[in-house]
């Protein structure tokens, strides 16, 4: 089944991303060196901005949580995709692509070691991004 | 040592408990007619727990959400990239993919001549 395309658009900061990967697999592509991990790392974001992120793509599998809920994600390992979006208007927008993996989850748990949950709970809730609320509210 | 808590239990209406003996009575069908989680026990003991394959699946994609959300708001980087982002895209500072293309081939052809 072709996935229905939605019109993709990229923030200043998810350009910047997409043009430095581009640039890249570029330079090594004109010297004949295709398989170069440059261009294969581009090829895995091309293919999530032109297939992946089209199927499906506000699937709550794909959601982050809690305050981020709003926000989907597409990874292929190192490349993390993070959109939001509408359904109804065929829009996706890429907030964020990042060409490297999330720290493990050891490393951020080590720091919470010997924190009770409820400690955890409130401190994450303090860290809790402000701009979201005007985000949600675009798309509502 | 006690977990002293002032939060309510949470008690799931679709966890059923029962005994080991119940597993020989489960084949296929009745496996795939499961409504309920059950923990099986044994003297009142709990050993296992069996959940539906689906169910399984999105505690699992659950998990993994909850576990990157948590490691992007804890991480400085990351939550700054990703406030960076939504910053730009509540203030409108969105272009197109297909502009963003068209624009990197017109430099390829530009840098060719």
């Amino acid at each position: 089944m072709t996935p229905c395309k939605h019109t993709v658009g990229l923030t200043d900061a998810a350009q910047a991303t997409y043009t430095r990967l581009q640039c890249l697999a570029q330079s090594h592509l004109a010297r004949g060196e295709t398989a170069n991990s440059h261009v294969a790392i581009f090829k895995k974001l091309e293919d999530i901005l032109e297939t992946v992120i089209h199927i499906d793509p506000f699937n709550g599998e794909r959601a982050l949580s809690g305050s981020l809920a709003q926000i989907f994600r597409v990874t292929d390992d190192p490349i993390r995709v993070y959109y939001c979006g509408s359904a109804d208007q065929k829009i996706i927008t890429v907030i964020r692509i990042a060409d490297s993996p999330l720290r493990t989850t050891n490393e951020f748990l080590a720091k919470w070691k010997g924190q009770n949950n409820e400690a955890i709970i409130s401190n994450l809730v303090r860290m809790l991004p402000d701009t979201l609320p005007s985000v949600v509210s675009k798309f509502n | 040592m006690p977990v002293v808590s002032n939060v309510a239990p949470y008690i799931d209406p679709n966890v059923q408990h029962v005994g080991v003996s119940k597993l020989r009575g489960l084949n296929a069908s009745k496996l795939s007619d499961m409504k309920r989680t059950l923990v099986i026990q044994d003297n009142d003991s709990p050993l296992a727990v069996l959940v539906r394959y689906e169910q399984y699946m999105a505690i699992q994609e659950q998990i993994k959400s909850l576990k990157e959300t948590i490691q992007i708001l804890t991480d400085e980087n990351e939550k700054a990239a990703m406030d960076a982002g939504l910053k730009e895209f509540s203030e409108g500072r969105v272009r197109p993919l297909s502009e963003v293309k068209a624009a990197s081939r017109v430099k390829e052809k530009d840098g060719q001549k």
